[in-house]
């Protein structure tokens, strides 16, 4: 059994839209937020791979997941090794 | 009114208006996005500072242009104005206290309507260069003009008050204090500083931010319809 195929659930505006999950969309912006709080480029992407291999191991046997699931499960795993950059990857979207 | 009495409260004027936090949170989104795109310091730092020169020239023109408007209109300050500014304060105040942050949610999530501010945050991602930022500075100041327009305006009527050499050195302090938290924020970050630390003293801090500035309108709006409007009535002043 495999992650693959995992639906994700979206809430904008309170209406429910559903996308497959995209490792690197979630790689991306995890290394983003390890760049953001100054990890070299080689580390900030190692922790990007180790967070999503969390995510996609969480995500075996659960074929819908809503996008606040993938962001707790990025963020422990990321806690482990940037406290600072999984803090800033959890509340982005809380800034403003 | 003596010339220390109006630059202490033009001082105090543009403390608050520096604890307001739009600008502030708009220079974390733009920073933390550009550092995650790997954009270098030296670029980061300079539109970090380009951002506070563009909330700098706002201010100023702010200021400058209520300062301007008045001097046409009132060739001496009137009671009545007076009296609408200190009710205005002590509104916008009890508004900071209620309104400033959104209830039941994380973060620093702001008053501004969500359209607003997500097409805020969509511009800071955007921004990558530093006339950008300038633009964006100046934006953030527009975007908050409910709250700092009572202090800006209060500025303008003290700066009526002086002679015009002593005017650009008032205005020139009030444009310094309130962007000082952006002095601060672009050392912290051209010093190679963590956003996270910004981010978490802010969220740390924000009900007493809110609280302090709320209750610093409401008070200076007491002492201002004091001094300015009960006091000269009782000694006989006409409306």
């Amino acid at each position: 059994m495999t992650h693959r195929g995992s639906v994700v659930i979206k809430l904008h505006d309170e209406i429910a839209q559903s996308e497959a999950f995209e490792a690197k969309r979630l790689a991306d912006s995890i290394e983003a937020a390890c760049l953001s709080v100054g990890l070299a480029h080689g580390l900030a992407e190692d922790t990007a791979k180790h967070a999503v291999k969390a995510v996609e191991l969480w995500l075996v046997d659960r074929p819908e997941v809503t996008s606040d699931d993938i962001r707790r499960i990025a963020t422990r795993a990321l806690t482990i090794v940037s406290p600072e950059a999984a803090y800033l990857y959890k509340h982005h979207h809380t800034m403003l | 009114m003596t010339l220390a009495e109006i630059f202490i409260l033009l001082t105090a004027s543009a403390i608050i208006q520096a604890s307001f936090q739009l600008s502030v949170s708009m220079v974390t989104v733009m920073s933390g996005h550009a550092l995650g795109k790997k954009t270098s310091l030296t670029r980061l730092s300079r539109m970090v500072a380009a951002f506070t020169l563009g909330v700098m020239t706002m201010t100023a023109l702010c200021v400058s242009l209520f300062a301007l408007i008045l001097t046409n209109v009132f060739p001496e300050t009137p009671i009545l104005l007076w009296s609408i500014l200190s009710g205005l304060m002590v509104g916008i105040g009890l508004a900071v206290w209620f309104f400033y942050y959104r209830y039941r949610t994380s973060g620093t999530v702001l008053w501004i309507p969500r359209p607003l501010a997500t097409y805020l945050t969509k511009r800071s991602r955007a921004t990558s260069m530093a006339p950008e930022a300038f633009a964006l500075g100046t934006t953030s100041v527009v975007g908050e003009i409910v709250f700092n327009g009572v202090t800006s305006l209060f500025a303008a009527v003290l700066l009526t008050h002086l002679a015009p050499p002593q005017q650009l050195v008032g205005l020139l302090l009030y444009v310094v204090v309130a962007t000082l938290p952006l002095f601060l924020i672009v050392l912290h970050i051209s010093g190679g500083g963590s956003l996270a630390r910004i981010q978490r003293w802010r969220e740390r801090n924000k009900r007493f931010l809110q609280f302090a500035a709320g209750s610093a309108l409401i008070i200076l709006g007491v002492y201002v319809y004091v001094e300015t409007v009960l006091t000269p009535l009782a000694s006989g002043a006409q409306v």
